[in-house]
């Protein structure tokens, strides 16, 4: 009643009120309903990626945890943020082998790309039982083996820098309501919101693929894509499907759960020599498990350099020349022994020649699976500086 | 409903007399080389005279324990925790039942909504999916070292659905303790065939793996099969009873 009778005064005229009152109106149910709605940027037609029930997207959520992906504060000592290791030029994967945790600890494997994470059936390079970005966002916060963001044992002092800052106690509001308590469950609900929200379907490849665009793609990538879904190749039966992995689930797709491979990476002649990365054989303790690691998405793969769990391999050629040979023989050190002779080894890594200019249409196809627009889109960027 | 009042005030009175406030205490031996000594325990009992087990009713007392889960707590500048509490039968007691760990069904919830002492993220251990039932961090010479145990092998069909079978390696360590009065004598925690053990080794992390030489020995402090995480030579408790653990003894 009181604005009312203040708009009036300031306002001459009664159809000025109706007007305002109207569009009032409809803003408050537009936020109620059309902008809590998150818009995905995927192909038209394409399956979303699955959202746990309880962690619906909304760009609030998806906003904060931006926000949090790029803060350095989530760390004890802030000096490292998820966005440290996860670099948005590199496809949110890192250029080093393996990557280094705040406290200087190193990392036994390489940072995985995130590039539509939110279609992975399990997270990790070797893990059964991680098959969502909330649970799988723990193990940099608080894993201590090796420590990487060192938050386990500092959870009330980081809360307490974030409680701090007057943006997150909106940001947090925004995200999670009026309670919007700032705490590690909404912080991992947040940020996981964000890396589901990182899909790449914009490389040549797409717009060949799913636009029919048929100059999207060299006469060269045309040939390297030919053989990479050749029986020769034998590429696509563990990078398959739109997202080139096999550790692929949507909203309406079960999942193959089983999908690790041995690709002959080694073969140790002393199975007991110590640290040594037996893969999926960590996680579930069987066996037939060593060696297995899961064969992740190969968009954006130009720019996730180096490659494999370990980051051995430096370029593109080194990995086609692996797979080529069959496998890896490593002659000296803890490790040696003969891959390829791994009698554990996927059946599809049988080895293949290729000609010079094979090679070059395969590396050549691989590269058309770039999407720049991912690698710079300044709204998946550190929102620090908008 | 006059009578209700009066029987339900009659059976109070009863229970309060027949019930004692109880305080388990562990004292840890050979400190010095501890950063950290964290453990969880659950399903306690008092071993009474008569032979029988009388559960020990946990008092609620955050941080430290919830009605079924207690946390004990040693670290190198203080020790935080070294108690259990709750209440029993008044009686003759000569003897005490526990179990190193989180029960199974409270191992695989959300660890960032869980209430204490399943709160503490130190104790995660994300990669395993669960918790660590045991944390020794050593800060042994110019080697860091640590002894992690807990329920390793576990697969879960789905993020949303906790593993519905138990993991492949529970390493529940059922513990029995008699011959001694647990209201008045400490528990003795005694980590240094560990300590020693991961001094000598090429390993100085067991963190989940324990075949190499040096952890396969830290490991065997426990009781527990490797191959099964089961007790090893049990006895008692319905043959549950890790009658080789060596980390908790009583008397000198």
């Amino acid at each position: 009643m009181n604005v009312r009778t203040t708009s009036m005064r300031s306002c001459a005229g009664r159809p000025w009120i109706v007007i305002a009152l109207a569009i009032a109106l409809a803003t408050l149910c537009a936020c109620g309903t059309h902008n809590d709605e998150y818009e995905w940027k995927l192909p038209p037609g394409f399956p979303k990626p699955a959202v746990p029930a309880d962690n619906p997207m909304t760009p609030a959520k998806v906003a904060l945890g931006r926000k949090l992906f790029y803060d350095k504060r989530l760390s004890a000592g802030s000096t490292q943020s998820c966005g440290s290791c996860h670099q948005q030029a590199h496809a949110f994967a890192e250029n080093a082998a393996t990557s280094t945790g705040s406290t200087g600890q190193r990392h036994h494997r390489n940072a995985m790309s995130l590039t539509n994470a939110g279609y992975n059936a399990t997270f990790t390079w070797a893990h059964s039982g991680i098959t969502s970005i909330e649970q799988h966002v723990l193990i940099p916060l608080f894993g201590d083996a090796p420590i990487e963001m060192n938050a386990a044992g500092h959870e009330q002092e980081i809360l307490a820098r974030l409680a701090a800052d007057p943006t997150y106690q909106q940001a947090f509001k925004d995200a999670f309501g009026r309670a919007g308590r700032i705490d590690f469950d909404h912080v991992a609900k947040a940020i996981a919101s964000f890396v589901r929200s990182l899909t790449s379907f914009a490389s040549p490849f797409d717009r060949y693929a799913y636009y029919g665009e048929d100059a999207a793609l060299t006469p060269s990538q045309v040939r390297g894509m030919n053989l990479f879904m050749s029986e020769r190749l034998e590429c696509s039966h563990c990078h398959n499907g739109f997202n080139f992995s096999q550790f692929v689930t949507h909203e309406s797709a079960a999942s193959d759960d089983r999908a690790f491979h041995n690709t002959g990476l080694a073969h140790l002649e002393d199975p007991h020599a110590p640290d040594f990365d037996f893969g999926l054989q960590r996680v579930t303790k069987n066996d037939a498990d060593r060696y297995k690691f899961k064969a992740p998405t190969l968009r954006n793969i130009e720019r996730t350099a180096p490659y494999m769990h370990d980051g051995s391999m430096a370029t593109l050629e080194a990995v086609i020349d692996f797979y080529a040979a069959g496998g890896r023989v490593i002659a000296e050190g803890p490790f040696r022994g003969d891959g390829r002779k791994n009698p554990g080894k996927s059946p599809f890594i049988k080895g293949f020649d290729l000609t010079a200019e094979e090679k070059a249409d395969l590396v050549n196809f691989l590269k058309s699976l770039t999407d720049e627009s991912f690698i710079t889109d300044p709204l998946l960027a550190d929102p620090a500086g908008e | 409903m006059l009578l209700v009042a009066w029987a339900a005030g009659l059976s109070l009175v009863a229970c309060a007399s027949r019930e004692q406030p109880v305080q388990l205490r562990f004292a840890l031996r050979d400190a010095d080389a501890v950063q950290r000594l964290q453990l969880y325990v659950h399903d306690v009992a008092l071993v009474g005279d008569d032979g029988a087990a009388h559960p020990l009713t946990l008092v609620p007392r955050a941080p430290w324990q919830s009605q079924r889960v207690a946390l004990l707590d040693f670290a190198a500048a203080q020790t935080q925790r070294d108690v259990i509490e709750g209440s029993a039968p008044s009686r003759r007691y000569t003897g005490v039942r526990f179990v190193v760990g989180v029960p199974f069904d409270l191992n695989h919830g959300n660890q960032l909504t869980a209430a204490a002492p399943l709160d503490r993220a130190d104790m995660f251990w994300s990669w395993q999916s669960g918790y660590k039932f045991l944390r020794l961090d050593l800060a042994a010479g110019e080697h860091e070292a640590a002894f992690h145990l807990g329920s390793t092998g576990c697969s879960s069909a789905s993020a949303l659905r906790p593993p519905q079978q138990p993991c492949a390696q529970p390493n529940l360590i059922h513990v029995e303790l008699t011959g001694f009065d647990p209201l008045t004598q400490p528990i003795q925690v005694r980590i240094e065939e560990i300590v020693a053990a991961l001094a000598e080794g090429e390993t100085h992390a067991c963190t989940g793996d324990y075949s190499q030489t040096a952890c396969a020995r830290a490991f065997a402090m426990t009781g527990l099969d490797a191959i099964s995480g089961q007790c090893l030579a049990s006895e008692g408790d319905a043959g549950r009873v890790c009658a080789g653990q060596r980390l908790f003894a009583v008397g000198e």
